[in-house]
């Protein structure tokens, strides 16, 4: 178990590297750099050559980028042109409200895709299996921002039932923990509930074809054949079979999820990483924009890592392949 | 054939016409319709107007057609669709093909690199680009989500290609001295050009609404052009006086992604599940 882990965190690092070379090349491949842009009218071009130079931009890309690896390795992620203070505050600050979104998210999503998609597994082929395919295709049709335009229309704009930006009221002093608890769980309502929409869906398809699968299996034949009842059969044999595959699902998810997540956060207002990513990217704040989409990409990486590691651990075989 | 098959085939059909008629649409262009997407009509009395006979689809806030909006927006967010996938299929089939042929250290290296194309978020790359150069025109971004999206596609054809090469005819080819060129392009290729078209179905799907949410927060395709994202977003400044500009582009955008998700899940070989590997 340990090699496996040594051996999955140094994958986890070169995959780590890859990601953000990758956006680093990708940055800088395509023409024109935050500078360019500014207005010509107001910024001389002695000023922008020099903001170049301060943000180390005038080097070349082979220097630039060892640099900017060794900057983030000791945490120094350097100034946020938009907020002039230093990114390394701005995470600090942003990380933990996404996490307050995307944890309850993640929790409740997976656990209603594994009970739906257990569910519809069992019975293949009914109408209600088919009927909640289509809902799940359906869903998942939508991207993730258009669902959280149609809930906030509908559910804050229109209804009044959930405010429908922001996560605790502005100036507002809370009283008590209670108090504080009730106003984050009635601004996260709706971020929430879209995130976890989408999620238990792609989990619910993915867990279907799991089910489906494991009840062709032998394993199944033989509890059958002690007797086992059908609850029984899924509820121990096929669940523990279909954990694995769960988990390393979740890892392919986890790219797509946090893009999605981040969008969803712009559309409520939530003062999480990803609407600061969008507002960072509309104001060019490069530094900022640097910081989040590494921090992003690294978290994606660990998640990956850490589903691999649950997948292996809940392995009925434990065959670890690391 | 049994109920269920017969049932999941014409749903395949259903949604191979829909989308041709969207697709028909978008090609003939709105000015076929005699409707502008760019043209204002009178601010004054057409401005924000619902639904009517002269506009089906309503008019926004600069009393241009929405029904003329939403046709233009249907070409140029299908027209990023379909080049973007063109780009990750050919670098897909071609990585996906050396790597299924390489001998196992190279294999592994490639995959390697393909693993973490996977793990990369690809909304979050296309933002850091738009963030240090600004906006990108359609065919530029196009490329952008082509040249970050052919992880998925390479890895399925490598395990397709290593299957088919160990197939009979193959290894009777290869007995016979045929050079590893053409042991691909007729040999191979033939049998992995199905798989590689039903992921370039499932890749399309993934890759609409990553555009529609790009150019919904504003890093999408540059102005003037307006892809189903930006409509969207015009959208979002009148939540409760003019639902026609949020219905109409939301109705579209859902039905193309659901048909291209059914007609990639139809046209899936029975026996595997791409995704779930």
């Amino acid at each position: 178990m340990l090699r496996f882990a040594a051996a999955r965190a140094r994958q986890t690092a070169i995959v780590a590297i890859i990601v953000t070379s990758l956006a680093f090349f990708l940055v800088h491949a395509a023409p024109g750099d935050p500078f360019s842009t500014i207005d010509t009218s107001v910024e001389s071009a002695a000023a922008r050559a020099e903001m170049r130079v301060r943000y180390g931009l005038d080097r070349p890309l082979y220097q630039q980028y060892p640099a900017m690896l060794m900057n983030f390795a000791r945490g120094e992620f350097g100034t946020s042109f938009s907020q002039s203070r230093p990114v390394s505050a701005v995470l600090a600050e942003v990380i933990p409200d996404t996490l307050l979104l995307m944890l309850p998210a993640l929790t409740f999503g997976v656990l209603l895709g594994v009970a739906l998609g257990t569910w519809q597994g069992a019975r293949a082929g009914s109408s209600a299996d088919r009927g909640w395919s289509t809902v799940t295709l359906g869903v998942l049709s939508v991207p993730e921002f258009l669902i959280a335009l149609i809930a906030a229309t509908l559910f804050a704009v229109r209804l009044g039932w959930f405010p429908a930006t922001g996560m605790l009221r502005i100036g507002a002093t809370h009283s008590s923990f209670a108090d504080l608890l009730g106003d984050y769980l009635h601004h996260a309502a709706l971020p929430v509930a879209t995130l976890t929409l989408t999620i238990a869906c792609a989990v619910a398809r993915f867990q279907r074809t799991a089910v489906i699968g494991a009840l062709s299996e032998e394993f199944v034949r033989t509890a059958r054949a002690k007797g086992a009842t059908d609850r029984r059969i899924i509820m121990t044999h096929v669940l523990r079979r279909t954990a694995a595959s769960l988990c390393a699902i979740l890892g392919l998810l986890f790219p797509a999820l946090i893009g999605g997540a981040a969008i969803v956060e712009d559309v409520f207002a939530w003062p999480g990483a990803g609407h600061t990513l969008v507002a960072a990217v509309s104001s060019r704040d490069y530094p900022l924009v640097i910081a989040l989409v590494t921090v992003g990409s690294i978290a994606v990486c660990v998640g990956s890592a850490l589903a691999d590691a649950a997948a292996a651990w809940v392995s009925p075989s434990g065959a670890v392949d690391a | 054939m049994t109920q269920a098959s017969r049932a999941g085939r014409r749903t395949g059909i259903a949604a191979a016409v829909i989308l041709a008629i969207i697709v028909g649409i978008a090609l003939i262009g709105p000015t076929s319709f005699g409707r502008s997407a760019s043209d204002s009509g009178d601010l004054r009395t057409d401005r924000l107007s619902p639904p009517s006979a002269a506009h089906p689809f309503g008019t926004d806030a600069s009393s241009r057609d929405v029904m003329a909006r939403v046709v233009q927006g249907t070409r140029v967010s299908l027209g990023i669709a379909v080049l973007s996938v063109g780009i990750l299929f050919v670098i897909g089939v071609a990585w996906g093909g050396l790597s299924g042929l390489a001998p196992a250290a190279a294999d592994r290296w490639m995959m390697r690199l393909v693993d973490a194309l996977l793990a990369t978020p690809r909304l979050l790359i296309v933002l850091a680009v738009v963030a240090f150069t600004g906006r990108l025109a359609a065919p530029a971004l196009a490329l952008l989500l082509g040249l970050t999206g052919w992880a998925q596609m390479s890895r399925v054809v490598r395990a397709r290609v290593r299957e088919v090469r160990a197939s009979d005819h193959v290894v009777a080819a290869r007995a016979l001295g045929t050079p590893a060129l053409s042991l691909f392009l007729r040999h191979i290729l033939p049998e992995v050009a199905p798989t590689a078209f039903v992921m370039a179905i499932l890749a399309a799907a993934a890759i609409i609404p990553l555009e529609a949410s790009l150019s919904f927060i504003g890093a999408g395709v540059a102005p003037p052009t307006a892809s189903w994202g930006v409509l969207l977003r015009d959208a979002t400044d009148h939540p409760t006086d003019a639902w026609w500009l949020l219905l109409f582009p939301s109705v579209v955008i859902a039905t193309t992604v659901m048909c291209v998700n059914v007609l990639g899940e139809r046209l899936q070989p029975r026996d595997r599940n791409f995704l779930a590997r």
